[in-house]
């Protein structure tokens, strides 16, 4: 993993600061994440042909939290993670925008869970893990994943796999099982990725069949 | 806190500030106005609050004290002790900020005689001026003249 997080008791910190209206609370905000945010970013989408989009959805994202505090919940997830989803979001819909833009790209059949059941879809990029089909398919996962995973772990693991997150360990820590062997961990966030991967499947293909 | 940000950092910040240019309630915006006022580029505005150019968006992010809130005094000291700009000039520029701003807000001489109506209260201006006075516990207690601070004309 290219980033750490950035430690809780900081942002939880920095949040109280920010929502009691503190002078410098949102300019050392933006120091300690937006960096941070951005390296995100590029790490998990080295191949975007405008490498600034990262940087403007980073941008777009601690801006909007910057001005509208209240709407992030610290009891859901923390601050860094809750600023790379949302860059994340920011920067789907700016490529959303620039396809829409560009000249019309072939549909490709992508197949999401049965083999017996095909849907249609765009392919953006085929450097797009599932995940990030899952998230473009089914952009109504995001103000329902609390509904869908109750557990907040769960939720923090299926932020990871929609960020294209690939490294064990950051789902080791969330899991809480980064003291077990290398192969104990990597059996654990396998079964729990896979548990996950199901319930945004699902998911996906309800709305798909909600929407037609 | 003073120590200056990496060079990549700043750039970001400096990038978040441009955006933040439109928007009051930041420092981003008094400076902006205050650079349009005087015509001011960057690099003499970091040098009227004796700040090296790069820590200028640290101070651009900050959020914009008023001049009319009991702790504005305080806020400033916050700031100029995060940011590392000369508090007096900071004052000065948010006070010549703020006064340029109310009198765009009075209604014009032609709409009041229009609206055949008393003149307003000024208060907003005698409060600038009581500002004045209380903020100046925001100056060094040394008696040191702020040189060059005074805003160019």
């Amino acid at each position: 993993m290219p980033d750490d997080s950035v430690p809780r008791e900081l942002t939880d910190a920095l949040h109280r600061r920010l929502l009691d209206g503190d002078s410098t609370a949102s300019a050392e905000t933006a120091e300690l994440l937006l960096p941070f945010v951005v390296r995100s970013l590029q790490s998990r989408h080295p191949s975007l042909d405008d490498p600034h989009l990262a940087e403007t959805a980073a941008d777009d994202a601690v801006l909007n939290y910057l001005r509208r505090p209240e709407q992030y919940n610290p009891s859901l997830l923390p601050l860094d993670r809750y600023l790379i989803m949302s860059a994340r979001g920011d920067l789907l819909n700016l490529l959303r925008k620039e396809r829409s833009a560009g000249p019309p790209q072939e549909v490709e059949v992508v197949e999401l869970d049965h083999p017996d059941r095909e849907y249609g879809a765009d392919v953006v990029d085929d450097s797009q893990g599932v995940e990030d089909q899952v998230l473009i398919l089914a952009s109504p996962i995001w103000p329902l994943l609390e509904e869908l995973l109750p557990n907040s772990a769960d939720r923090e693991m299926a932020l990871l796999l929609l960020e294209n997150v690939r490294d064990t360990a950051e789902y080791a820590r969330v899991l809480g099982v980064d003291g077990l062997t290398k192969e104990e961990q990597e059996a654990a966030v396998k079964r729990h990725k896979d548990r996950i991967r199901k319930v945004l499947r699902r998911h996906a293909r309800r709305s798909e069949l909600e929407a037609t | 806190m003073s120590t200056q940000p990496a060079p990549e950092t700043t750039r970001h910040l400096a990038r978040l500030a441009e955006k933040l240019r439109a928007d009051p309630a930041y420092m981003a915006g008094t400076l902006f106005a205050f650079q349009m006022q005087e015509k001011l580029d960057d690099a003499e505005l970091a040098r009227s609050l004796k700040l090296q150019l790069d820590q200028l968006p640290r101070l651009a992010l900050c959020k914009r004290p008023l001049p009319r809130n009991d702790s504005f005094a305080e806020q400033v000291r916050q700031i100029a002790n995060y940011s590392g700009a000369d508090p007096v000039t900071l004052v000065q520029i948010i006070r010549q900020v703020d006064s340029l701003e109310q009198m765009k807000n009075l209604p014009s001489t032609t709409q009041m005689v229009t609206q055949n109506s008393a003149l307003p209260s000024p208060s907003g201006l005698v409060a600038a001026a009581r500002d004045t006075e209380e903020l100046d516990s925001v100056h060094p207690s040394d008696g040191e003249s702020p040189e060059g601070d005074e805003p160019r004309s």
